[in-house]
């Protein structure tokens, strides 16, 4: 549990600096991942904070898919990551095509 | 068995040497990006919280002047990025440069190994072996 909380601190301190390399940011969704197979045995606090740590990705979702398609095909590293489909967070350039569609039709 | 040497062509081996070369001698950001880049190690306790960019970029150039370091090669939408990877101050980093020397990131990876795997570096060899490339070419 301690490796979790502490994993959950640095994305939350990550969180903070986006304005950097895509490559910090894929390491980002490595972590991400590393978590969501420790998820169920983490106390309702932490989930709490990891559910914060979602929210903040997902309201960043565009601005991190341009800065990580600048030196990545996020489709390939989620390959190469062998990334779950219920691990939504390598999916980001899916969710931007649906945000962009549901935005359009809104407008 | 393919040489490492063969991975890249004679051009491309000569813009990695240019490269190597020139971060070697300077470390040159992409505006604005060294502020937003030390802020984020010394927040992550990657560096001390009263680390100055003068110490960073000291970090960064001890890791891609020491020959025994190894480099890796990575290719995105047909641009060459080399990454140098190495211990100092107890800590194992990671320096991702592309074309020219300019910098992308020096960074510590929670997990080195995996890292490079996920993202499909290929290893090139050692700092000192690469440069001797250019040398073996130019004789």
């Amino acid at each position: 549990m301690g490796r979790g909380r502490e994993q959950i601190e640095y994305l939350l301190q990550a969180l903070q600096h986006s304005d950097v390399s895509g490559f910090e940011l894929l390491e980002f969704l490595d972590i991400r991942s590393r978590l969501a197979i420790q998820e169920p045995l983490f106390s309702q606090d932490d989930r709490r904070r990891l559910e914060d740590i979602d929210r903040q990705l997902l309201q960043m979702a565009p601005s991190w898919l341009a800065r990580i398609m600048e030196v990545a095909d996020l489709a390939e590293m989620r390959q190469r990551s062998r990334a779950l489909p219920s691990h939504w967070w390598w999916y980001l350039d899916q969710i931007n095509l649906s945000m962009q569609s549901a935005n359009s039709v809104a407008n | 068995m393919v040489k490492r040497k063969n991975i890249l062509t004679f051009d491309d081996r000569a813009k990695l040497v240019h490269a190597v070369g020139k971060i070697q001698r300077q470390i040159n950001w992409k505006v604005g990006k060294d502020v937003a880049h030390l802020n984020k190690r010394r927040q992550m306790q990657h560096l001390q919280p009263s680390a100055t960019m003068l110490e960073y970029e000291e970090i960064i150039l001890e890791l891609v002047r020491n020959g025994q370091n190894t480099v890796y090669l990575y290719e995105f939408s047909g641009d060459h990025y080399y990454v140098a990877r190495g211990v100092t101050h107890n800590r194992e980093w990671l320096v991702i440069f592309g074309g020219g020397g300019l910098m992308e990131t020096a960074f510590p990876p929670e997990d080195m190994d995996d890292y490079i795997e996920r993202r499909g570096f290929v290893l090139l060899g050692r700092i000192d072996e690469v440069l001797k490339w250019a040398e073996e070419e130019n004789k």
